[in-house]
């Protein structure tokens, strides 16, 4: 088991450098120069010239690519004059747009995709999973056609939709609830949670569907094994049949996508919601980078994402093992 | 200034606009009331600043922010109708000699930095040499353009200072230009002559720690998501002409979406009573807004110092009856109409904004703003009716391309066939201020950095910056006329200022008789505030709600 | 519409036999019709006597045996007729009193036991579970009770096999498991469904004596359903043929065995390898495949792959249906088939000549 997470660990760190190398390379050949954007208007050449040097610019791709890789491990520093700044390990870079590290402005979004990843699936989750097992035991009843109804009724709708549909009826209209904004939990858990509500109902609206689907088949698939049917005839109630046995077989596919879900929702997916709200996170932060040609956001921003991404796989792994002792021992 | 940051502005506006905007003019309020003192102002704003730094800010809202932290040498008291130039760190506007190539400052007594140490001399100086260093990049080029040894210097962490600035004792600093600029003080009412202090200097990372010696300080930043400004307990208001300490604080929130602002100034609720926006109104939201008599209150509609345009590239269309033609043939209530009508700004005719010193009134061109087809038709046939094929750049936004088809509209009507070519709005400028770019016309705008013609003219149409900043430059009509260029020239060296308005405006006129430009409309921008803000000046220069005298209503 | 007969007479009288099932019909209603699997099935069975049911896929066998669980209820089936265990009716039980029976004193073995065993779970923890749910004791006393199971079913190092996973059982440890897991309540009946299928011959014999032993042991009724007359042969005291959801034959093994009164079984009889038999005699299985359950053939639900249904005159095969009749010389034996007796005893002779 130790050895197996080792092994998945070591293949995560090096999709991670290759994402890294291919982000890098992609966006560092855009034709867009951020020397000239630094410079402003009126930009003389040798101006230029001095600015790409401080940027770092002026070294060939290959050796940017290095000190980036390098400053992950060991940090580095800006400028090599009286004010030079340091970037410490692991260094993801300096934003060209707001000179800070590209790490800081990063742990700065990620609280506000944590909070609204967090909030929003444990409610999707629960009523995703919930719905999903109503509508397989009641298939083909009015629970089912609600539960399925409803959840159609959700995916089909937009994020930005929905999200201003909620604002203006919730917000505009009734005034039941304040503006949405992201307050840090420390700052005010009050405030965290009443400003996160929208978003949340909102990122819920857009899941629920999958998750409500996605359980419903699957609990049918699982009722109609085998085992189903024979931990019925052991006389177990059906509530235990139907979680114990059932739910816990049909939880795999469900743990693989949230797995993934979740990964990128951290990682900043949602940068719809973020945007129609007015949270600061990640995607809002991935979007803006590429609107400015702030190319060590985007690099980071893309890596962040990545890493989460990738160790979400990591983690769905080990769940397996823990579901499916199958999987464990293989 | 800087144009990225304003033309999205202008854009999204616009989108407002074409949704069925009526303009109505609405009366540009909020200054009622008496001034009192506390509460906390609420900025809202869609994005961050690009720069704080006062050598870096090169925006309209980073430099109205800017105005609340530093003071520069001069400034603009903008109390009265027409801004006048005054001293702010400086005791009066400067004085020139030499034929106006050394400038003089003397500093106000007692003005003091957030710590309570004077502010001398040679923090201005350094605050002005740290503009040259490559780290501290992104502001205007002035100070490099026009100091002795600019050119060559490379900014004061490199253990050396610029000799063009004199400091002969701790209140007086003195500029050495190497060529003579009449408007030199106006130049610096912007917020990178000022004074940085070097024990407080951060270098690159300064944005979030600027050193202040104007009303508020900064208590906190964290970037893309709120500055808390508090007041500096050593300005005193006897040595600020300019500005007041109204409110304890001023706390501005980034990323909220621009709607979402709009929305929330709109309803007057809670918080948003004491709110107030620096990004303009979105598009979407104006059309309700700019008509509502309930807002008008608090609902500022500020001329902007610039214009909107289009440029015909005179290296590819070489006939000048053809540019005249065009000049003719432009139907400007269709272009209008795709940025939104009448709201948006009225009709130009002059390159220069009717607010702004040098300003003169003319029309070289159809007096009918729907073009003159059959003039435009008869300077086609003396041109010998040729067969053309011109391309168009504008931003792939549906606006500009709206404005793209109805230059081609308005040119089909004389036989001239256009493809319109939308460019990525984030590359646009990139791509069309490198002089490698193959458009026969583009979609363009300006905002003057100081409402004088000296940063219109000279910066759109001195035709010796094409070979001189190839990949930044400004000239998109490649307009390189030796009697113009030293037209400019003969100009800067005027020191009186009628004169030198004067011979602004003749070029003006000259420029439009090349028939290199098709100046369309002139601009300006509405914000709104909360019904509790009041003290609100609109600020005709940096086209934003000037917050020197703010205050909120109990 | 035929009467069918059963053994006991339907007089609704509480029978004296420990189950006694009466005209079981077990509907399905689908989209493109009545499917009744299970129509008008009858037996008993005493404690300590082994019932086998016979017939190929889809010949209503299995439902049959789920009816008895229980197992219909709250599905879409229509469940009819009566089913006495031990003087307690099962068809009009609650679902909450059904489940005090399920496990406990009706209990049933599946086929498969790789995909009737939950893959998640050890194989000793669904042992426990079994035995938990009807009893009041500690988890320890379940387990160490599920210990004994797997020990008294013959698998070696219970203890440590009980924290095995299904996965990691072979087949045949595997059907033992769930033998043991069926036994883990002392059930009063006990159904296996097809126990050997999936087990190699030598295996297959192991299991069945391991289930006749433990019958003998706990006294149980057995039932054992198969498409295999030799597994039948070697455990039943009684054999049920069906086909099409209906009984076509039911006795005793040296009744059904011996003098098989429908063609039916004399097919299924001659598609068995013969363990003593010649290797070089060909099989011959039963050709055409097993009836549609929403329209079965009119008259004998046989006759479409009935070689013999030219030996009875007037087109009888395929317009009335045969009544279940008393075989002479026999108190239990029944079979529904419109042949005379000359022709069954002429035919069985070919038949045991193909085979023998």
């Amino acid at each position: 088991m130790f050895r197996y997470l080792i092994r998945r660990l070591l293949a995560a760190a090096v999709i991670l450098v290759v994402i890294s190398m291919v982000t890098f390379f992609i966006f560092f050949a855009l034709p867009n120069d951020p020397a000239l954007l630094a410079c402003g208007k009126t930009c003389s050449p040798n101006r230029l010239l001095e600015i790409r040097h401080s940027l770092g610019l002026d070294k060939s791709l290959a050796m940017q690519y290095w000190e980036f890789f390098k400053g992950l491990f060991i940090g580095r520093n800006y400028g090599d004059q009286s004010v030079s700044i340091h970037c410490s390990a692991p260094c993801l870079g300096m934003s060209f747009q707001t000179d800070t590290p590209v790490m800081t402005t990063l742990l700065g979004a990620f609280p506000a995709d944590l909070s609204l990843a967090l909030g929003s699936a444990v409610i999707f989750l629960i009523l995703g999973v919930g719905l999903g097992v109503i509508a397989a035991i009641r298939k083909g009843r009015f629970a089912d056609k609600f539960a399925v109804g409803a959840a159609l009724f959700g995916v089909s709708l937009q994020s930005y939709f929905v999200g201003l549909i909620l604002m203006w009826a919730l917000v505009d209209k009734w005034n039941l609830l304040p503006s949405p904004n992201y307050t840090s939990l420390t700052d005010d858990p009050g405030q965290w949670f009443t400003g996160l509500i929208l978003p949340w109902v909102t990122l819920v609206v857009l899941y629920l569907a999958l998750y409500t689907r996605l359980t419903r088949s699957s609990m049918l698939e699982v009722m109609g094994e085998d085992y189903i049917r024979t931990a019925r005839a052991k006389g177990l109630s059906s509530r235990t049949v139907i979680f114990k046995h059932g739910l816990r077989a049909a939880i795999t596919p469900i743990v693989t996508i949230f797995g993934m879900d979740f990964g990128a929702l951290i990682g900043g997916s949602a940068v719809i919601t973020e945007s129609v709200f007015g949270i600061n996170g990640i995607g809002k932060l991935a979007v803006d980078s590429v609107t400015n040609s702030d190319e060590p956001v985007i690099l980071g921003t893309t890596l962040f994402a990545a890493a989460f991404i990738v160790l979400a796989n990591v983690v769905v792994d080990l769940v397996y093992g823990l579901i499916d002792p199958r999987v464990r021992l293989s | 200034m800087m144009r990225r940051t304003r033309t999205a502005a202008i854009t999204a506006t616009a989108i407002a606009l074409a949704l069925g905007a009526t303009a109505c003019g609405g009366s540009s309020g909020g200054s009622g009331g008496k001034a009192t003192k506390g509460g906390t102002l609420t900025i809202l704003n869609k994005a961050d600043y690009d720069h704080l730094d006062p050598q870096r800010t090169y925006t309209t809202e980073g430099s109205s922010m800017d105005t609340e932290i530093v003071r520069a040498l001069t400034g603009w008291d903008e109390s009265t109708s027409t801004p006048k130039l005054v001293g702010d760190l400086a005791t009066n506007t400067g004085t020139p000699t030499k034929n106006d190539t050394v400038w003089t400052f003397h500093l106000r007594a007692g003005v003091k930095f957030q710590d309570g140490t004077t502010v001398t001399s040679q923090d201005v100086k350094y605050g002005v040499e740290r503009a040259f260093s490559a780290d501290i990049n992104g502001g205007p080029p002035y100070a490099s353009q026009w100091l002795i040894g600019g050119s060559k210097y490379k900014g004061p962490y490199t253990g050396k200072s610029l000799d063009s600035i004199q400091t002969p004792d701790a209140s007086t600093i003195v500029f050495n230009l190497d060529q003579p600029v009449a408007d030199f003080n106006e130049t610096t009412a912007m917020p990178g002559w000022s004074a940085v202090p070097k024990a407080h200097d951060t270098g690159a990372t300064y944005d979030t720690h600027v050193w202040s010696d104007g009303p508020y300080m900064m208590k906190s930043y964290t970037k893309n998501k709120e500055l808390v400004l508090v007041r500096n307990p050593y300005w005193s208001q006897k040595t600020d002409p300019l500005r007041q300490q109204n409110v304890n604080e001023m706390d501005v929130k980034f990323g909220m979406d621009e709607a979402a602002i709009d929305n929330l100034l709109k309803s007057d609720s809670g918080s948003a009573q004491t709110s107030i926006q620096q990004w303009p109104i979105a598009g979407s939201d104006l059309a309700g807004i700019n008509g509502d008599k309930a807002l008008a209150s608090r609902y500022y509609k500020i001329p902007a110092p610039g214009i909107n345009y289009l440029t015909l590239n005179v290296n590819r269309i070489k006939d000048i009856r053809v540019r005249k033609a065009i000049e003719y043939a432009i139907d400007k209530t269709a272009v209008r109409g795709a940025f939104g009508g009448e709201a948006y700004g009225a009709y130009a005719t002059t390159m220069l904004n009717p607010g702004m010193g040098g300003y003169k009134q003319y029309n070289e061109y159809s007096s009918n703003p729907a073009g003159d087809v059959t003039k435009a038709k008869a300077l086609m046939s003396q041109a010998g009716n040729p067969k053309l094929t011109l391309s168009v750049a504008v931003e792939n936004t549906p606006t500009q391309e709206h404005a793209g088809d109805a230059i081609a509209n308005s040119l089909a009507r004389i036989g001239i066939k256009v493809n319109v070519s939308p460019i990525d709005a984030s590359t646009y400028f990139s791509t069309l201020d490198n002089t490698k770019n193959q458009y026969d016309m583009a979609w363009m705008d300006w905002i003057a950095d100081w409402p004088n013609a000296s940063t219109v003219l000279p910066v759109l149409f001195d035709g010796r910056q094409i070979k001189a900043n190839p990949l930044s430059n400004q000239d998109i009509s490649y307009l390189n006329d030796p009697a113009i260029n030293s037209g400019f020239d003969k100009a800067a060296k005027m020191t009186d200022i009628n004169t030198r308005n004067a011979a602004y405006g003749a070029l003006d006129q000259q420029i439009l008789s090349q028939a290199s430009v098709v100046p369309l409309m002139y601009m300006s921008f509405t914000e709104l505030s909360g019904s509790k803000v009041g003290g609100v000046i609109n600020d005709p220069i940096l086209a934003e709600p000037s917050l020197a005298h703010v205050f909120l209503k109990s | 519409m035929a009467l069918e007969i059963s053994p006991q007479s339907a007089d609704g009288s509480t029978p004296s036999s420990f189950l006694d099932v009466r005209d079981l019909r077990v509907h399905f209603p689908t989209e493109d019709g009545l499917v009744k699997s299970v129509d008008g099935v009858s037996f008993t069975l005493e404690k300590g006597k082994t019932l086998g049911i016979v017939g190929e896929s889809g010949s209503g066998k299995s439902v049959t045996s789920l009816a008895l669980l229980g197992l219909h209820k709250n599905s879409r089936a229509r469940v009819s007729g009566e089913v006495w265990l031990d003087g307690q009716e099962l068809v009009n039980l609650s679902e909450g009193e059904m489940r005090s029976l399920r496990g406990s004193k009706v209990s049933m073995i599946f086929q498969d036991p790789l995909s009737a065993l939950h893959p998640f779970y050890s194989v000793g923890s669904q042992i426990a579970e079994a035995y938990l749910v009807h009893h009041k004791v500690s988890k320890k006393e379940a387990r160490e009770r599920s210990v004994e199971m797997l020990k008294r079913v013959g698998i070696p190092q219970p203890e440590r096999r009980y924290r095995d996973y299904p996965h990691q059982f072979s087949g045949g440890m595997r059907q033992r498991a769930m033998i043991a897991m069926s036994l883990v309540c002392d059930p009063e009946l006990l159904i296996a469904d097809e126990p050997t299928t999936a087990l190699d011959v030598t295996v297959q014999a192991q299991i069945l004596d391991l289930i006749r032993d433990l019958q003998e042991e706990f006294g149980s009724a057995v039932i054992i359903i198969t498409h295999d007359l030799g597994v039948v042969a070697e455990i039943s005291d009684d054999i049920l043929v069906m086909y099409g959801g209906r009984r076509v034959e039911y006795g005793t093994v040296q009744d059904v065995l011996e003098h098989q009164e429908h063609p039916y079984t004399w097919g299924l009889m001659q598609s068995m390898p013969h363990l003593s038999g010649d290797v070089t005699q060909r099989l011959n299985p039963i050709k055409g495949s097993p009836p549609s359950l929403i329209n079965l053939p009119g008259g004998c639900a046989f006759n479409p792959r009935c070689e013999f249904r030219d030996r009875v005159p007037g087109d009888r095969c395929l317009t009335e249906r045969p009544e279940l009749l008393p075989v002479l010389g026999s108190d239990k034996h029944i079979a529904a088939c419109h042949l005379d007796a000359d022709g069954k005893a002429e035919i069985r002779g070919t038949a045991d000549k193909a085979v023998k």
